[in-house]
């Protein structure tokens, strides 16, 4: 992270909050802090997230700061329905500044053993593909199950994540199993047409075919297991729904192969 | 571990010659490239410095009157036409004076691609390899832009953003494979900006895009944008709804259709918008959105070297976009070629194809020298990296 | 001299030999019937650019009754061979288009013909309704 971004986030939020740089996504900065906004400090160790959007300045600062102000805002909105959702996992939203692209969460997550680093999917997989693991071990078995359900219940409550990636699920351990939890929900939203539930899953697939290419067939496998459960345990409807949007899932997953036409 | 030099030379030179025949699209090209032997290439991955020497480099583009696309009949007609004048001068001009000793391989473009154009020139291809008896490479399109870029640029492990009128995609490489991280869900950019140049009646030569880019320069009034709809899904991102939207509007300004409170101020009629800022606008809408999904694939993979190829990958804007988010990235680098190796042409396809020879690949009967209209990025093994 | 010659087939029912009869005038010429530009582009404009080269002439050829170098005879009567292959192919593809239109427009006819007798028959009738779905 250049230092000139850093120098930018703590000259807005003033010296009053220390921030710890954790990560440099494309879209936004995160940052952890020991500081809540608006609550006095409860014990010395406790930890949030702030996560900043920077301003772009490749793009046309009309384009950005409708974009900032977009995804910023609806990212907040999102996590605040989410959070109310029984079942579904996302962190709490603690504050949000629209204007300046910056939104306050609670931290989750952890460090994975072996220097791994961060407790997302991603992470995670690779360490199970690592020498002396076993990729397709129980564990990775119900991990996946477990992300398949938290986007079924999101697409059930018609809602999309519209960027699902393995980064962008992060897995909170209790009780020695792996709870998964969404983040980044910038491009989100709610929805209730086929189309982009379809389409939000074939990105999926996408992503863990590009990034877990030698395992990518038994992962999305194990995805989709999930996935259909929570529409299954919805009775007739439930199985309907899910009729469709797989239907459309592979019909957009078509469409992409149909795509490379022309050179 | 990869070894460039499995395959002696013939006539035991230090050297290596391909010539690559392209035409998968509206452009016919020929291209004449030598390898020299290099000793590091027997011990590990130097695919990206190859020490490449471009000894002849030919192309003519089939062209229509401004406002008409171009059909794969008459395109295959014009390739037919030209591929036997252009093989000749490239020959020439590489100081070639008899391929049955000079040359080592003989490289085409297998797809993707239009049909009709494909088959002429793998037509001209099984012939000139018959008639010389020279060994055939069957090339994927889209690994002879990146390969191509990867020698010009020297560029080693970039992420590449592939942009052309028929291909919009995130590439990086894994594992032997180019794998595809993001790309549109409908039409290919290239594609989005000639049919607005269609539109506009303006020509659609010399590469996608080119004249909207001069048009989007003389807008005046660069402070303001007209706002289009910004349609990134994920590293996915989907164009034709702006196509529709924009070609909308551009109708309506030619109409003078006063109605429209975007283009024209309902109380003077006064007009607003000019087709300048009409182009200006959309480039930058499109732009941001490629160096959006761009930076995301970036951040994913980890790397910080983008290489931008494709005939819109000439656009200087396009290019400075992804230098400027490449500079507040730490230590990016962007990279990029010139229209001599960004549009369609044949040295790419000889450049990839003598990767893949080196390694061993070649055609060993004519029945496998099929092209196809389809053919991925990622169903290429790339053998010749690590 | 040989000329070249082509063979289509389609399964046991149809073969068809194409010949070049040197004689003929269309196995004379470069341009083809069936191989120039499309109606559509010389209608927008287009100006022809593309065409294929002329034959090429002997050296010490006579005006009077010209000889062609060998590959210039081979040019041209390809071109004469791929205009009799086109024009035969073009004539199959109609016939194929038609059978297939002729197959929908009695398929068209059969379903108005059932209505009617559903019509005729009452059709209101539970038993008659599962009679037409059989």
């Amino acid at each position: 992270m250049s230092q000139e971004l850093v120098d930018q986030v703590s000259k807005y939020l003033t010296p009053a909050i220390p921030i710890e740089p954790i990560s440099q996504g494309a879209e936004a900065v995160v940052f952890t802090t020991t500081i809540h906004p608006y609550l006095p400090t409860i014990n010395e160790k406790q930890k949030f997230i702030i996560k900043y959007r920077p301003a772009k300045r490749y793009r046309h600062p009309i384009i950005d700061r409708s974009l900032t102000k977009h995804r910023t805002l609806s990212e907040s909105r999102l996590l605040a329905k989410l959070y109310q959702i029984p079942g579904i996992h996302v962190p709490k939203l603690i504050a949000c500044d629209p204007y300046n692209g910056c939104i306050w969460l609670e931290f989750l997550g952890e460090d994975l053993p072996d220097a791994f680093g961060f407790s997302n999917l991603k992470n995670f997989l690779w360490m199970h593909a690592s020498e002396n693991q076993n990729p397709y071990g129980d564990i990775v078995r119900e991990t996946l199950f477990k992300v398949g359900e938290q986007i079924g219940l999101l697409h059930w409550n018609d809602y999309c994540h519209g960027d699902l990636t393995s980064s962008n699920i992060v897995l909170v351990k209790k009780d020695e199993k792996w709870e998964p939890y969404l983040i980044d929900f910038g491009l989100g939203s709610t929805s209730n047409l086929v189309e982009d539930k379809g389409v939000d899953l074939y990105v999926l697939e996408r992503a863990i075919l590009s990034t877990h290419s030698s395992y990518a067939e038994k992962y999305n496998e194990w995805l989709i297991e999930g996935f259909s459960e929570v529409y299954k345990s919805n009775g007739k409807q439930g199985a309907k729904k899910l009729n469709e949007v797989m239907k459309r899932f592979g019909e957009v997953r078509l469409r992409g192969r149909k795509r490379s036409m022309l050179g | 571990m990869v070894n460039l030099n499995t395959i002696a030379p013939k006539n035991g030179r230090s050297y290596y010659i391909a010539l690559g025949l392209e035409g998968s699209a509206n452009k016919l090209g020929v291209g004449v490239i030598k390898h020299p032997i290099l000793k590091e290439q027997e011990i590990g991955d130097h695919s990206h410095d190859c020490h490449a020497e471009i000894l002849s480099n030919i192309r003519d583009t089939y062209t229509t009157p401004p406002g008409e696309g171009f059909l794969p009949r008459d395109t295959a007609r014009h390739h037919r036409n030209w591929c036997v004048r252009l093989i000749k001068r490239a020959l020439k001009e590489a100081k070639i004076n008899d391929p049955r000793l000079d040359l080592d391989v003989i490289c085409f473009t297998k797809g993707p691609g239009m049909g009709a154009p494909l088959h002429s020139v793998v037509i001209a291809a099984r012939t000139c390899s018959l008639l010389w008896d020279i060994p055939l490479v069957r090339v994927n399109h889209c690994v002879g832009h990146i390969e191509m870029g990867r020698e010009i640029t020297k560029a080693v492990n970039p992420v590449v953003l592939y942009v052309s009128g028929g291909n919009t995609q995130v590439i990086a490489y894994s594992e032997n494979r180019y794998r595809i991280f993001g790309e549109t869900l409908d039409i290919a950019i290239g594609n989005c900006l000639d049919r607005f140049a269609r539109t506009l009646k303006i020509p659609n030569a010399p590469s996608p895009g080119y004249n909207i880019e001069q048009l989007a320069n003389k807008c005046k009034n660069k402070d303001q944008l007209v706002e289009l709809p910004y349609t990134v899904k994920g590293m996915d991102l989907s164009m034709s709804g702006i196509l529709a939207y924009i070609d909308s509007l551009a109708k309506d300004l030619f109409k003078g259709n006063k109605k429209n409170k975007i283009l024209f101020d309902t109380k003077t009629g006064e007009q607003k918008v000019t087709v300048e800022d009409l182009c200006y606008s959309l480039q930058e809408n499109l732009f941001a959105m490629l160096v959006e999904i761009t930076e995301r694939a970036m951040a994913h993979v980890n790397t910080s070297q983008v290489l931008i190829v494709g005939g819109v990958g000439c656009n200087v804007r396009l290019q400075e976009m992804m230098a400027q988010m490449c500079k507040d990235r730490a230590n990016g680098q962007v990279h990029a070629t010139d229209e001599r190796f960004c549009i369609d042409n044949g040295v790419m396809i000889a450049q990839a194809g003598l990767l893949q020879y080196r390694m061993g690949d070649v055609v060993k009967d004519l029945k496998e020298t099929i092209v196809t209209q389809k053919f991925r990025t990622d169903e290429v093994y790339v053998s010749w990296r690590e | 001299m040989t000329t070249p010659s082509a063979i289509y087939k389609h399964g046991d029912e149809l073969e068809k030999h194409f010949q070049v009869d040197i004689n003929n005038a269309r196995y004379k010429t470069t341009n083809g019937s069936t191989t120039g530009p499309s109606e559509h582009v010389l209608n927008a404009g287009q100006i022809d650019r593309d065409r294929p080269s002329d034959p090429k002439l002997l050296d010490n050829t006579e005006s009077s009754s010209p000889s062609y170098t060998p590959l210039s005879l081979l040019r041209m009567q390809l071109t004469g061979l791929q205009d009799d292959i086109n024009i035969f192919l073009t004539e199959r593809m109609e016939v194929a288009k038609m059978k297939k239109s002729k197959l929908a427009s009695d398929a068209e006819e059969k379903r108005i013909e059932e209505e009617i007798k559903v019509l005729l028959d009452g059709g209101d009738d539970d038993n008659s309704e599962t009679e037409n779905e059989q």
